[in-house]
């Protein structure tokens, strides 16, 4: 009893000092291109508080289900962090993650993959250990297909051509009557299950509408209720194992509900609990099924999950070897990075590794490399890596959250702008073409600031386009330029653009 | 941290009642078993300050790199790239109207 209070105690303690850790935060832990963009709006955010300090006056409007105040930080904090917490109702968000970091729901890509093994398996364990003790296990078994309600119908389908697409209840329906199952198998199955699970939750939904939104006041208490269901669930468990099997899934427990309150759904910021979790899953499988009891359950439990494990293992493996970006008839060929493979054997300099992934990058590169005093304009792009002097003369605004303050002071005038720019000592602008598909959100404000931005680079007597790998039609010809004809001229949509200013 | 706070109206409330909660259960805990509890308090100090030992150097250049003791600063280090805002490009290049207004006073 008293370790339970102790470790009661400590939950506590350590909630408090995460509340007042993060009630000045603005962590630059994400990318400097927010910090830096946090550091101006904060300062500007003080100077407006100094302001109107005085003439505040107390009125409180009903801030439930709002959006926070659109400052220019909370604007980028909305686009760029929450992407990967999602933008459901915000308890929604919260107990939605486990489904969506699995599925990637909220963002894609290889990097967010963390495998289905832990999703699929944990609970099991819990339910393979609560046989004998029913009200846990339906206890357990309640808790999960909670989640699962949460998770499947704030999640998304692909559909057609591996388009993502949403779980909305009218676009399932419209899917599902106009798709057969031959059109796309786990579509459909996916789409056929989220139609059931959907009309479940509708209920819950509602009751969420009602009590939460944009911001509310009861996520983090039932958060911090679900912490301490998920210790006693736990604690029950393992309460005959040995300490280390106490211990483990305690710690993993404390370091899950961590990431879960202070890391945005951002998965790297939780990597050390993808180990533990995949230790723990396996160190149980192993205890249950050579304890000596040996029943027919834990039998089938053990070869199900060998069999599983290692399709997922076969898969991964295809998926970390191959060329995935490549999906056509010549897939075969392409298993292998072709560049990476003839730098490794001798047949490709690097100069020419660089022009096989980015044509021209390194002509536009050495011309931004000739002096090492003017500053650059990067919105996106890994490039700086080659840039000479890079963490004094890089400034990074990758949500194009300071044109957008530009071209609000400058009345959207393109060329004063890119005087105003010069004038602060910016020469060169790197930008990274496909940086609207980052946008996430529903009101797609990245997009429309981004299609400002490119409509600032367009015909601008002040910019010169000195590199791009975007092909496209011009005067009937194919040309390596940013804008064709019209916007659908473009051949190649290319990745990159860098542009001198006059 | 992460930003999340702006969403959750309720932060300041939980914190202030989860430190209640945690120095009463302290405060229960020691009443109770008193050596057991010292003794975890006492681990605790030496593990926290044995902890903190290998990240001073870092601790001390983002100190001196931000001059700043914020925690953020104190964890993360100064921003990289040049510290430039919208407020020093409008000094640097003043937008026309604002030209105006000055030329008008």
């Amino acid at each position: 009893m008293i370790t339970l209070f102790k470790n009661i105690t400590l939950t506590l303690l350590l909630c408090f000092s995460i509340g007042v850790l993060s009630a000045d935060s603005s962590s630059s832990l994400e990318y400097p291109l927010l910090a830096q963009a946090k550091t101006n709006a904060k300062k500007k955010n003080q100077t407006k508080k100094k302001n109107n300090a005085q003439k505040q006056q107390v009125k409180k409007p009903d801030a439930k289900k709002q959006l926070p105040k659109q400052t220019a930080r909370n604007k980028v904090i909305r686009e760029e962090i929450q992407r990967y917490l999602g933008y459901e109702t915000l308890t929604a968000r919260y107990f939605s993650l486990p489904y969506d970091i699995t599925v990637n729901s909220n963002v894609q890509g290889y990097f967010l993959e963390i495998g289905f093994l832990l999703l699929m398996f944990i609970p099991l364990i819990f339910l393979l250990g609560f046989r004998e003790r029913p009200l846990w296990g339906m206890t357990m078994i309640l808790l999960m297909f909670l989640l699962v309600l949460l998770g499947t119908s704030n999640g998304v389908i692909f559909g057609d051509n591996n388009q993502i697409a949403s779980s909305s209840p009218e676009y399932l329906s419209e899917y599902l009557a106009s798709h057969s199952i031959s059109d796309g198998v786990t579509a459909y199955i996916s789409a056929s299950v989220y139609s059931i699970t959907q009309t479940l939750y509708a209920p819950i939904k509602s009751l969420f509408s009602n009590i939460s939104g944009e911001r509310d006041s009861i996520t983090y208490p039932l958060l911090i209720l679900f912490f301490i269901l998920s210790y006693f669930l736990i604690k029950e468990r393992v309460r005959s194992k040995s300490d280390i099997y106490k211990i483990g899934p305690k710690f993993l427990l404390l370091y899950v509900f961590l990431w879960l309150i202070l890391s945005a759904g951002i998965i790297w910021y939780g990597y050390l609990a993808l180990p533990l979790a995949t230790l723990l899953l396996f160190s149980a499988i192993s205890y249950s099924t050579s304890d000596g009891e040996g029943t027919r359950i834990k039998k089938y439990f053990k070869y199900a999950f060998m069999g599983i494990a290692t399709l997922w293992l076969l898969m991964a493996t295809m998926l970390k070897i191959s060329n995935i970006y490549v999906m056509d008839k010549n897939a075969g060929l392409n298993m292998l990075d072709q560049a990476a493979v003839k730098y490794q054997s001798g047949e490709f300099t690097d100069k020419q590794v660089f022009e096989g992934y980015w044509p021209n990058l390194m002509r536009g590169i050495d011309r931004i490399n000739r002096e090492d005093k003017s500053l650059i304009y990067r919105v996106g792009t890994m490039f700086p890596y080659f840039i000479r002097k890079n963490d004094e003369r890089v400034y990074t605004d990758n949500l194009v959250a300071l044109y957008e303050q530009m071209y609000n002071s400058y009345g959207g005038n393109k060329q004063v702008i890119a005087q105003a720019m010069k004038a602060s000592g910016f020469k060169y602008i790197v930008i990274n073409l496909n940086l609207g598909t980052v946008d996430k959100t529903p009101e797609q404000s990245l997009m429309k600031r981004f299609n400002l931005f490119l409509n600032y680079l367009y015909q601008n007597p002040q910019l010169e386009m000195l590199a791009t790998d975007r092909v496209v039609s011009l005067g009937g010809q194919n040309q390596y330029q940013v804008f064709g004809d019209t916007p659908s001229s473009i051949v190649s949509g290319g990745t990159y653009a860098i542009y001198r200013i006059k | 941290m992460g930003d999340l706070r702006q969403f959750h109206l309720s932060a300041s409330i939980v914190q202030w009642t989860m430190l209640v909660l945690g120095l009463a259960l302290l405060g229960w805990n020691i009443y109770k078993k008193r050596e057991s509890t010292l003794e975890a308090i006492r681990l605790s100090i030496i593990y926290t300050l044995f902890f903190i030992v290998p990240f001073l150097p870092w601790l001390g250049k983002n100190a001196i790199e931000s001059d700043n003791l914020n925690t953020q600063t104190l964890l993360n280090g100064a921003p990289i790239g040049p510290r430039i805002g919208i407020q020093q490009i409008k000094s640097n290049y003043p937008p026309p109207n604002f030209s105006n207004n000055n030329q008008q006073r």
